[in-house]
């Protein structure tokens, strides 16, 4: 290489090009669902308070902060040198907004959740928000992480899914989105103005659907990253001296969950007879490695109750289920109480291999079994329509991945802002309420590990697999820490380098 | 296919030398096996299971196949069980610290848990593991029971310690729910009593000094590749699960101590990842057939990765760099291979996440291989503990992924 060629090759160094299984459906705080939309939140938007590399709270938005003796309040100093991507200052109304944003119902974020424990936001100053507490909080900072939006982009904290904001995005983050391509990629480029500047350039969100695709584009270099390796292509990138593997464990599960709103899925035997005719290990073999879950933890969880055992593949018994609430087999179909067969409409992610190996797994073994599935792949913005605003399933496929807390309220409980399968249970409820509440440790694990004993003998979801899971990056791709959810947490670190030792 | 044991037995009986081995012995014992198979037939033509337990990381089982006789493989078992305990009581002794310097933080707190009834004894005890006296004030089944352990480890009964950690000190209501404690130094006693066993009692590592006679018996699998490899190391003051780097023979490889950052250690890993690929690619070419062969039905050269990357690692901890630490573990975690890392990889790896604050990582690492070790059952328990403290009043965080 000659001196005269450095510069094109700096300036192609810089942009670090990441690939996504899907693109975000929405780019708004207030309606993430996914998590490819929490990465580019990340990336794009910032909260209050962060966590730093060894996972503590730290000051983003925030320059300091005041707990009243009581600790039901804090004052919040906001940092003066924060602008908008637009170029609007960052100031306590700002928060005060979102706060109130995340807070409507009319809003109905799928973070309100985030926020319920603030009672009041009051801007003191521009640089200065009073928040007031419901309960005494020992440590609100490790709850304000929540991303703070642009009141002036906003007419009234009354968001709808369908803002414009969405189209035209901007927060205080160290990327601003620059273009949405043709290709459904997305190009944000360093914002230059930010207090602590990235040392990338521009990133470039790609999606690719095909996962051997996304493998071979890393291994050409035509990727920096894949933010999520299948088990089964993780021996070929290792073995690569360009490809350096991430764990990326986000504490997930695939699940078939059932439309518990839909009568025939309310009467626990039929949900306990589909699952007793899902050969598990038959769908998780083909697309990689992982455990069996039986509950709503991963096994390495501290409320994992690994007394409870994993449902055993028995169609036969499925069989004896389905008769005992009333269905006959007529040697094709299972037939219920009205004559009418039993059909299941799934909902699956479209365009994703994994998912699609999977569904036509289930379909083939419950087909076998007299019980037709009909399959329906959407897109995910069609997913937050059909799925969680519509309800329009019998029986999604679908992955929840949880953070270190690992709070499953939000699924469980009957109020639960990501309870989209309409789960009721009291027990369940007053178990998580008490678990909210514990402070002692062992008495919530104790009380989480009932959760998970009683959300498994519930059945509202035919509990399936957790898949290793691995990010992997180019080397020359340098000083990279991953965060453990969010991913891009630190990447104003990150540097691109010349590749290798 | 043969499997790896069918190549043990091959070997065995196999017994005849290749006149035309190469006089350079780069690589230690990997060398030794694969210009010299007939020193391998003639090494484990006795106490063959010993040596494939500890091929397959097991020493323990490679400990009962050795007996407690004068033959090297039961030192070489009884060194493989002193640095796995050491690991081991290592991880302990910083989760219980953690633990009960976080509650003891938390409980100062308005509306937080007091301290556990026991947390007194048990801190009392994790922080003096050399005496294992959990105090007068302690219930008298802990005293009882941390009797037995002192008994236990002066007679140097390996089975009745490890049993005293497989199971909980004492379970007690909690209000609701089953409160555990359990005995944080058994793996301190384990590790002393295994030391013992190697050092002849002396408990210094200098009195273990390998007859030259039998230098494949001192050094197969070993980070150490030669027996003067082990002389150095132990007399540099190191212990066995430091030993191997700093040899001439690691130094020729490129790599000669593991970095204080990520990125310096990912450079390390790679460098000494192309050497070994270059020794195994040497091997494959020169040696003899049944030379080569064996090293590759053996994965050997994936051993010694192994071997050296522990020790790196070990290294790395004691200098203070934790996050260079993780990348050596995770290099040989083997993910997507379907191979099972030593256990030593699982619990130093939750040793180094939890000294970055990663503690839910920790717990995933070490529940990696706690399935298979019964012994890890109360540092999980109260890693857990750890995790969960940590998260209290936290908001939990979910999404659909995809």
């Amino acid at each position: 290489m000659t001196f005269a060629l450095l510069p094109w090759a700096a300036a192609w160094a810089s942009t670090y090009r990441y690939a996504e299984d899907r693109a975000p459906a929405v780019v708004n705080p207030l309606f993430t669902t996914t998590l490819s939309e929490a990465r580019l939140n990340e990336l794009v938007f910032e909260g209050l308070f962060a966590d730093d590399p060894e996972l503590r709270s730290t000051g983003r938005l925030a320059e300091s902060f005041e707990l009243a003796a009581d600790h039901r309040s804090m004052t919040v100093r906001l940092r003066r040198d924060v602008k908008w991507h637009d170029g609007e200052p960052f100031g306590s109304d700002d928060v005060v907004f979102s706060v109130d944003a995340y807070r409507s119902q009319t809003t109905a974020s799928t973070e309100a959740g985030r926020v319920t424990w603030i009672t009041s936001a009051i801007a003191q100053d521009p640089h200065t928000v009073v928040l007031g507490f419901a309960q005494p909080e020992a440590s609100p900072q490790d709850k304000l992480h929540f991303k703070i939006l642009p009141s002036h982009r906003f007419t009234s904290p009354d968001v709808k899914r369908t803002d414009l904001f969405r189209t035209n995005p901007i927060g205080t983050g160290p990327f601003r989105i620059q273009t949405f391509n043709q290709d459904n990629s997305v190009t944000l480029s360093r914002a230059e103005t930010h207090w602590d500047p990235a040392k990338l350039d521009e990133l470039v969100l790609r999606e690719i659907s095909d996962k051997a695709y996304q493998a071979k584009l890393l291994l050409y270099e035509s990727l920096e990253a894949l933010v999520r390796v299948l088990p089964r292509d993780l021996a070929q990138l290792e073995a690569d001296r360009k490809i350096e593997l991430y764990p990326y464990q986000t504490n997930s599960w695939w699940y078939f969950g059932f439309n518990l709103g839909n009568p025939t899925f309310a009467d626990q035997r039929v949900r306990d007879a589909v699952a007793r005719m899902v050969d598990v290990p038959g769908l998780l073999a083909p697309i990689g490695t992982g455990d069996r879950v039986s509950g709503p933890f991963v096994p390495s969880s501290p409320f994992y109750d690994h007394a409870t055992p994993l449902v055993a593949y028995d169609p036969d018994a499925g069989a004896a289920l389905l008769t005992s609430a009333g269905y006959t087999f007529n040697g094709r179909q299972w037939l219920g109480p009205d004559g009418v067969a039993l059909k299941l409409r799934l909902v699956a992610p479209s365009n994703l291999e994994t998912a699609q190996d999977v569904v036509i797994n289930v379909q083939s073994q419950l087909q076998s079994r007299g019980i037709t599935v009909e399959p329906t792949f959407v897109g995910a913005a069609e997913w937050k329509e059909k799925v969680w605003r519509d309800r329009g399933f019998d029986l999604v496929l679908s992955q929840w991945s949880y953070d270190r807390n690992e709070d499953v309220w939000e699924q469980f409980h009957s109020t639960g802002t990501r309870n989209f399968a309409g789960f009721s249970d009291p027990e369940v409820d007053q178990l998580l309420t008490e678990a909210r509440a514990a402070m002692d440790p062992q008495q919530k694990k104790a009380l989480l590990r009932k959760v998970h004993a009683r959300v498994a003998a519930l059945q509202p979801m035919v509990f399936l697999f957790t898949l290793d899971s691995y990010a992997a990056m180019n080397v020359k791709v340098r000083n990279v820490v991953v965060h453990p959810f969010y991913f891009f947490t630190w990447v104003s670190s990150w540097v691109m380098g010349t590749g290798g030792p | 296919m043969p499997s790896v044991v069918t190549w043990w037995s091959v070997w065995q009986a196999c017994g005849e030398a290749d006149p035309a081995a190469p006089p350079v012995v780069a690589a230690g014992w990997l060398d030794e096996v694969a210009y010299h198979p007939e020193a391998f037939a003639a090494l484990t033509a006795e106490h063959r299971d010993g040596w494939v337990a500890l091929h397959d990381g097991d020493a323990l089982a490679a400990s009962r196949a050795f007996g407690t006789g004068e033959h090297v493989g039961a030192t070489r078992a009884a060194i493989a069980l002193a640095t796995w305990h050491d690991d081991v009581a290592t991880l302990t002794a910083g989760v219980h610290a953690a633990l009960w310097a976080r509650w003891s933080e938390e409980a100062g707190r308005s509306g937080a848990a007091p301290l556990p009834p026991d947390a007194a004894w048990l801190a009392l005890v994790s922080g003096t593991c050399a005496a294992a006296d959990p105090g007068p004030a302690a219930p008298d089944d802990v005293r009882a029971h941390f009797a037995t352990h002192r008994t236990a480890r002066e007679e140097g009964d390996t089975e009745r310690l490890a049993g005293l950690g497989e199971a909980p000190v004492r379970v007690v209501p909690g209000g609701g729910f089953e409160r555990r404690s359990w005995d944080p130094c058994v793996d301190a006693a384990l590790a002393e009593v295994w030391t013992d066993r190697a050092t002849g009692g002396t408990g210094a590592w200098t009195s273990v000094r390998p007859d030259p006679q039998h230098h494949l018996a001192w050094t197969f699998l070993a980070a150490w590749p030669t027996v003067d490899a082990w002389v150095d190391g132990v007399q540099r003051g190191e212990s066995p699960g430091y030993v191997g780097p700093g040899a001439a023979e690691i130094d020729a490889l490129g790599v000669t101590e593991p970095g204080a950052t990520a990125d310096e250690a990912r450079d390390r890993v790679a460098r000494l990842g192309a050497a070994l690929d270059a020794v195994g690619a040497r091997v494959l070419d020169q040696a003899p057939a049944e030379g080569s062969a064996l090293v590759a039905e053996l994965g050997l050269v994936e051993r010694w990765r192994e071997a050296l990357a522990l020790a790196f690692a070990r290294r790395a901890l004691q200098a203070g760099h934790p996050t260079a630490a993780a990348v050596w573990l995770r290099s040989v975690a083997r993910p997507g291979t379907g191979l099972r890392p030593a256990p030593s990889v699982g619990v130093l790896l939750a040793w180094a996440e939890l000294r970055t604050g990663h503690t839910r990582e920790a717990l995933a690492a070490l529940h990696a291989v706690s399935a298979h070790q019964p012994g890890l059952r109360g540092v999980e328990d109260v890693l857990s503990d750890l995790v969960v403290l940590e998260g209290l009043g936290k908001p939990g965080d979910s999404k659909e992924d995809p």
